[in-house]
């Protein structure tokens, strides 16, 4: 027993060192169920203290003006919801009368950030609801403005997003008046720029940009961009499009999970 | 203390991937506040220690994107142990060595992690975030090592 201690304690760097690589292997090798679980305690046990001072200091700012702006709100939204819900009920008896399945009526679950991932600029997000909460990978990542991300990681009670500003994320998309299809991607030199749309593709400036629907992964119609630049294309298949997100990543505060269409 | 003080830096950096990251981001140029306290780490506590803390750093810096966390886990561990071995053999004492060391290890941690998020061109985001970026780093960095230097000679006198 004396001499296995002895050659541990002769050789401790190299066992340290060993040990040290066996457990970085461990987590690369079982990724879905390590890492999350990682995620979780290390969420629990230095996050948590801090998202609780962040939503308190969060909730006392500006209480009384945000008050007095949603009350005001409030009043404006009901004059215009009772016109809406006439032009609703217009709208689903001329549906009705073509047979055209509605889309857009999505049930969201509100969340709160608790923490911008920044690789140069935010290319992802913490949140602070998990699978506890319905929340699975995947899901489209909204806020009031368009398309945020989608859920990437979930863990019990938070979950990462993948915002739209991150290159490995493309969005199927089509031009809301044409119907063009495209895809959307977001590199830090160039920015949001509408891929695979052809030459001759009759699109404009200012022209809205919406999911598709058709990479599975986001439901169709939420607004993801406006056409910003349209450069001129030099004998090419493909037009060259620079986008300008409905969504500003730099100035997100809360955010809604979209969990299912609404029966 | 100095296990102490490892606790107090993976708070640190919670703290600052929650609340501080947005205030102290400038024009998208960010501190990397993760590779600073390994570099700390590395100089300050030893190989063993700074090895452990640089994994624990991983997955607390990493929680908000599981799909990176073993590589920042294998970027710290292999940059503490760099920067540990450099320190050792080359004696470094002045806060200007231990600067240009930083420096190496900011410039190696962002062109890893840029590589791996698959950013498209390298050279924007070098010239663009990673250049600036290492130089704000700097500051903090500057102030880390002050306190390190203090409380390193601190304890040689005590003894």
């Amino acid at each position: 027993m004396a001499w296995s201690s002895t050659i541990f304690f002769r050789n401790r760097r190299f066992f340290n060192f060993i040990l040290a690589i066996a457990v970085i292997v461990l987590v690369i090798l079982s990724n879905d169920q390590v890492r999350p679980m990682l995620g979780d305690l290390s969420f629990t046990a230095f996050y948590s203290p801090f998202v609780k001072l962040k939503t308190n200091i969060e909730a006392l700012r500006n209480v009384v003006e945000e008050n007095h702006q949603l009350k005001k709100q409030l009043m404006e939204l009901g004059l215009q919801l009772s016109a809406l819900q006439e032009a609703k009920r217009e709208n689903s008896r001329l549906r009705d009368l073509i047979g055209f399945r509605p889309v857009g009526d999505y049930q969201v679950l509100p969340v709160k950030i608790i923490s911008v991932f920044q690789h140069f600029y935010p290319i992802g997000a913490m949140i602070n609801k998990g699978s506890d909460d319905g929340i699975r990978v995947n899901q489209a990542v909204v806020n009031r403005f368009g398309l945020a991300g989608k859920i990437k990681d979930v863990m019990s009670h938070s979950a990462t997003v993948q915002l739209l500003t991150d290159p490995g994320n493309s969005v199927a998309v089509r031009v809301a008046e044409t119907h063009q299809m495209g895809t959307v991607r977001y590199s830090p030199d160039k920015g949001m720029t509408l891929f695979n749309m052809p030459a001759d593709a009759q699109i404009k400036k200012g022209d809205l940009i919406v999911t598709s629907g058709l990479g599975g992964v986001f439901p169709p119609g939420l607004a993801v961009a406006m056409i910003d630049t349209i450069f001129p294309n030099q004998g090419e298949v493909l037009k060259n499009v620079q986008l300008r997100p409905a969504v500003n990543f730099f100035e997100i505060d809360e955010l809604y999970v979209v969990i299912g269409e609404r029966r | 203390m100095k296990f102490i003080s490892c606790l107090f830096f993976l708070y640190l950096m919670a703290f600052f991937n929650s609340i501080l990251v947005d205030v102290t981001s400038i024009y998208g140029v960010n501190i990397d506040l993760a590779m600073i306290l390994v570099t700390v780490a590395a100089l300050y506590f030893g190989e063993s220690l700074s090895i452990w803390f640089a994994i624990l750093l991983g997955i607390v810096s990493s929680t908000q994107r599981l799909e990176i966390m073993p590589w920042e886990m294998m970027i710290f561990v292999g940059i503490a142990i760099g920067v540990n071995q450099i320190s050792a053999r080359l004696n470094f004492e002045s806060i200007a060595s231990k600067l240009i060391l930083l420096t190496a290890a900011l410039i190696a941690h962002n062109i890893l992690l840029t590589s791996i998020l698959s950013f498209e061109n390298l050279t924007y985001s070098l010239v663009r975030y990673i250049l600036p970026g290492v130089v704000y780093s700097l500051i903090p960095g500057w102030i880390f090592f002050m306190f390190g230097n203090f409380f390193a000679g601190f304890h040689h006198a005590r003894s």
